[in-house]
């Protein structure tokens, strides 16, 4: 039986002004657009869309971007190499958001965004869910089968945990580094449509936004950023080839070049033996993924298991979220210190649990971003790899 | 594109069941498209509108032609990006494993998976290929006339030409 019905997946899915959830979504800094996209001082003014409105965006001759409709102009804030936009009710404009990515200077960050044809919760809920890294993103680059997932993303490995903020989803498994620890992975979905997770083509962070820019189009941004240095030119180039933002076309309206037209990129006699998917780029299988279903798929037809735990928590928050908001006006605030939200590889005592990590009674936890316990599904490594032997036997 | 042989019509309200047209159509085996749309066993699968329904056509390793529900039972990935092997296609999101009687036998990470997989339903057509067509049969399982004596008059002969 299906979970959610018609009437959820409208409220789940609308986003234009005076629907519930396009009135949460106006109450928090939402990306407008990748900062390159407005590269020259007093250059030529963009259109662009956000929630189903229209408005015009120019960098100004000081370098500042302006944002205005017909009618009026909106608050602005660049950071992150993005440029964020405010269009709530004014009195309610809250603090700029303290994602720890924000804070860093340009050259610790790569941020890209793709203009995808579908409604963005068909994007976000791929983030809430491991499982499927071991299919449409799994490769056969080193020689073996694509596994049922690693035992760690095993359905009854794994939790999510919804909070005021969002839902938080957890693997776990015994740490083959620190003996009697275990190893937790989360990945954190934050109010409305952002997560935080973990990039192990670079053993730091990854930041994403789904951002509505009408019920049928969304822009999915990629950032990923190094807390602790600046990335190296090799770094972005492993970024741009693992995860195959090199098939952006900004000419295009930042479309990827693997499209619908040309099922994605998808070869099977290419790729069949490299990859599980036969699509090339990590970006463009999940893309190829969440458009096939159509603009908006009918979440009243699915049959969801125990996989789906992820998706189903963040659902089930986004209806309670939107519930609560239109009873009471009240949407959840963010917090002073965003990184306590954020994704993470964290390894903790054997005898304690993550829900005693998450409420601070784990003494020797460590954040072990250079084990990165996930890069045993070689995903973006094993990305590189095959698509360094497809190269190769091309040539 | 494909050229199908039915019919191609402006709208697909006309063949929906309960029409004259469609009701017609499914009481027959009707060619459905060429073989060659499929020339080879395990390759890619292909997405066809056929009644106004979206399907997928693959053929599977053995040979057989399989005619589907466009979208897996799972989360309605479109099955026409499929992975074609095992006599199965596999949704490349979470590899659930269908067969061309459109039966679920696989969907990974499931705590009981056999169990699981056999209560979800899915729509699927049976096929018959013969001298470079293939035809289906979209009545409904309890009723498929034989392929043999039937599909002959079922229209005029130069409709697979």
């Amino acid at each position: 039986m299906a979970e959610f019905t018609i009437e959820d997946n409208a409220r789940m899915t609308q986003t234009g002004a005076g629907t519930p959830l396009g009135e949460l979504f106006r109450r928090y800094w939402l990306p407008a657009f990748v900062s390159k996209r407005l590269s020259t001082p007093g250059g030529e003014p963009v259109e662009m869309k956000l929630l189903g409105d229209a408005f015009i965006a120019a960098r100004d001759a000081d370098g500042t971007v302006s944002i205005r409709s017909a009618e009026k102009s909106f608050p602005t804030w660049e950071a992150g190499r993005i440029v964020w936009t405010y269009i709530g009710p004014p009195e309610l404009q809250p603090e700029f958001p303290n994602w720890l990515f924000t804070s860093l200077p340009d050259s610790h960050i790569v941020a890209e965004m793709y203009l995808q044809d579908c409604n963005y919760l068909q994007g976000l809920e791929a983030d809430l869910d491991f499982v499927h890294g071991s299919y449409l993103h799994g490769n056969f680059a080193e020689g073996g089968q694509v596994e049922s997932g690693t035992e760690a993303l095993q359905a009854g490995k794994m939790d999510a945990i919804a909070s005021e903020l969002g839902v938080q989803l957890l693997a776990h498994w015994p740490s083959p580094n620190y003996p009697g620890c275990n190893e937790y992975l989360k990945h954190s979905m934050i109010v409305p449509c952002f997560t935080s997770s973990m990039d192990n083509s670079i053993a730091g962070g990854l930041f994403h936004a789904w951002v509505p820019i009408d019920d049928e189009h969304h822009l999915v941004y990629y950032v990923h950023f190094d807390e602790a240095a600046p990335l190296s030119e090799e770094e972005r180039l492993q970024i741009a080839r693992g995860w195959g933002h090199d098939l952006i076309d900004p000419a295009h309206g930042f479309r990827s070049l693997a499209c619908k037209d040309n099922k994605h990129l998808q070869n099977w006699a290419r790729y069949k033996k490299y990859l599980y998917s036969g699509i090339p780029g990590v970006s463009a299988q999940d893309l190829a993924i969440i458009s096939s279903m159509g603009p908006i798929v009918d979440r009243s037809l699915e049959n969801l298991g125990a996989i789906d735990v992820g998706l189903v928590r963040l659902r089930r928050y986004l209806l309670r979220t939107v519930s609560q908001f239109a009873a009471s006006g009240k949407v959840p605030r963010y917090p002073a210190h965003m990184p306590d939200a954020e994704g993470a590889v964290w390894v903790i005592p054997g005898d304690a649990t993550w829900r005693d990590a998450l409420e601070g009674r784990v003494k020797n936890m460590r954040r072990d971003v250079r084990t990165m316990p996930l890069s045993k599904t070689t995903l973006i490594a094993g990305s590189i790899q095959a698509r360094d032997l497809i190269a190769r036997e091309a040539s | 594109m494909t050229s199908f042989l039915v019919i191609e019509l402006e709208s697909t309200q006309a063949t929906q069941p309960g029409t004259a047209l469609g009701d017609t159509l499914r009481r027959y085996w009707v060619p459905v498209f060429r073989s060659s749309l499929l020339p080879e066993p395990d390759g890619e699968a292909k997405a066809v509108v056929l009644l106004g329904e979206r399907l997928v056509a693959f053929r599977n390793t053995s040979g057989r032609v399989g005619l589907l529900d466009e979208f897996c039972p799972h989360r309605r990935a479109s099955l026409a990006y499929g992975r074609v092997e095992n006599d199965s296609i596999y949704c490349i999101y979470h590899a659930w494993r269908l067969d061309v009687d459109a039966r679920v036998l696989e969907c990974p990470g499931e705590r009981n998976p056999a169990l699981f997989a056999k209560r979800i339903k899915h729509k699927g057509y049976p096929t018959r290929e013969q001298d470079g067509i293939v035809w289906t049969y979209f009545g409904g399982p309890d009723s498929v006339p034989d392929f043999a004596t039937a599909k002959l008059s079922a229209l005029p002969t130069t409709a697979t030409q």
